[in-house]
């Protein structure tokens, strides 16, 4: 097995885009929910919305025939690539893997506006190449010129999780392949977006900028968010030769299915625990080891107690002793964007040191019963952190990340 | 027609300057799919441009050509 260490992240998120607006947020506990700005009229007032203006990073051609979706991936890919001051390397050797959940919502559904109001002849041409959920691992490959595998998992929620995983795996599997950017981005802060969304109960009816109440007696759904995450995934070797400086490292990856319901996850929680349990043992550590659970924490009742109980079933009484949060109850839930997003949160915890809070959390829901950190950041010791993302279908994705000591 | 069709180019974001009917569209940065989004354009401002002559638009003054049949 090679050891794999994250070398670069970027990502653009509620919070503002690039690393450190993000940082200060999640460690300061901010609130990045705010009434919805882009579109009125919509079921749910506010969302995890991001202050983007798309000329800033893109010609006036690229910023028509892009989706918000492969925009965020393009800006979040660049500030990782260049944090690890990628270059000079064989393009051959160099393999994008990046999500998404939903894909080029926007333009998909401004096209299907067009096609039913206006007729077939107002239908862009741009519409497959810009929605189509693969598009944003493409471009990053087009932009920065990566000859490697570029594919895009489609695990819902669980996607970019996925996607950190399979760049993993792909490293470990082909000696060929030096460098995985990996990472998902999600954008579905649209009418059809929320109100399918809101349609189906997912999201908080509270029409309150702190409704994301992750395992909070109040909890009532989650509060929809948008962004990017990106990470630069290589092996320690090829880093140091290079003279890269590892940020934390991937020690495991695993990945279980329901099999029970589209949506509603087992309420054995038992597919969830045996994804955990797969993690450790293929990372070869016990749950003791286990310093911080970064949670998928959705802020839905269904989620939280399931979630809580998973977590119980794989790390035993040592699930009490240390800290489980969700940075969800900050930006939102970014879908797809979301296990990028918060393994990003996750190697900055490695980092500092330090636990981010879920925040908007003032007594437990009923059966969560573990330390929540409410609203404010803790000084930790850190070495192994767990973070897992579940997506509707059932899946069920678990990383260990491991603190980098050069 | 020159002027609309250098301010069409503008509205999508490509570049004006020196425009001329010998301008190749490829050079512009107007590539197939470009090409068909432009003409939808056209056909909304009321033109209208036969499939089988999109094949033979490259330049500038191919398009102005093919737009003249419609006065």
């Amino acid at each position: 097995m090679k050891r794999i260490v994250i070398t670069g992240v970027g990502v653009v998120t509620p919070f503002g885009v690039g690393l450190q607006t993000f940082k200060e947020g999640i460690f300061a506990g901010r609130n990045g929910i705010k009434p919805i700005t882009r579109y009125s009229d919509l079921p749910v007032k506010y969302a995890g919305e991001v202050g983007f203006d798309p000329l800033q990073y893109f010609d006036k051609k690229d910023a028509k025939r892009l989706d918000r979706f492969t925009q965020f991936a393009l800006v979040a890919a660049r500030e990782a690539i260049e944090a690890a001051q990628l270059k000079d390397i064989d393009p051959y050797t160099v393999g994008v893997v990046f999500a998404s959940g939903m894909g080029g919502l926007e333009y998909l559904e401004n096209q299907i506006v067009n096609l039913y109001t206006k007729g077939q002849r107002t239908v862009s041409p741009f519409t497959v190449p810009a929605s189509i959920i693969n598009i944003a691992a493409a471009n990053i490959a087009i932009e920065h010129g990566f000859h490697g595998p570029a594919f895009a998992p489609t695990t819902a929620c669980a996607a970019s999780l996925d996607a950190i995983g399979q760049g993993y795996t792909l490293l470990q599997q082909e000696e060929d392949l030096n460098v995985v950017l990996v990472g998902g981005s999600e954008a579905s802060i649209t009418p059809l977006g929320i109100t399918s969304f809101h349609n189906m109960k997912a999201l908080s009816p509270l029409n309150e900028p702190t409704a994301s109440r992750p395992f909070d007696k109040r909890h009532s759904g989650f509060v929809m968010g948008e962004g990017a995450g990106a990470l630069v995934l290589e092996s320690l070797e090829h880093a140091l030769k290079r003279g890269a400086k590892p940020l934390a490292e991937v020690v495991a990856y695993a990945a279980t299915c329901d099999a029970h319901h589209v949506t509603a996850p087992d309420p054995s929680a038992e597919p969830q625990a045996k994804a955990i349990e797969k993690a450790l043992k293929r990372a070869g550590i016990t749950p003791a080891q286990i310093d911080y659970v970064c949670a998928h924490g959705t802020s839905t009742p269904l989620n939280d107690v399931i979630e809580t109980k998973a977590i119980k079933q794989a790390l035993g009484d040592h699930a009490y002793e240390i800290p489980v949060s969700s940075v969800k109850s900050m930006i939102g839930h970014l879908l797809g964007a979301s296990g990028a997003v918060e393994t990003v949160a996750t190697v900055l915890a490695l980092q500092e040191q330090m636990v981010p809070p879920t925040i908007n959390f003032q007594e437990p829901a009923e059966e969560c019963d573990l330390y929540y950190v409410p609203n404010k950041a803790e000084k930790r010791t850190i070495n192994y952190a767990l973070k897992e993302s579940l997506g509707f279908g059932g899946h069920n994705s678990v990383l260990v990340l491991r603190r980098y000591e050069g | 027609m020159m002027d609309m069709v250098k301010s069409l180019l503008e509205e999508n974001g490509y570049p004006t300057e020196g425009l001329t009917e010998e301008t190749n569209f490829e050079s512009l940065g107007v590539d197939s799919l470009g090409l068909v989004d432009l003409t939808l354009s056209l056909e909304q401002k009321g033109y209208t441009i036969p499939e089988e002559k999109l094949s033979e638009i490259k330049t500038v003054g191919d398009l102005l050509r093919v737009l003249g049949g419609n006065a």
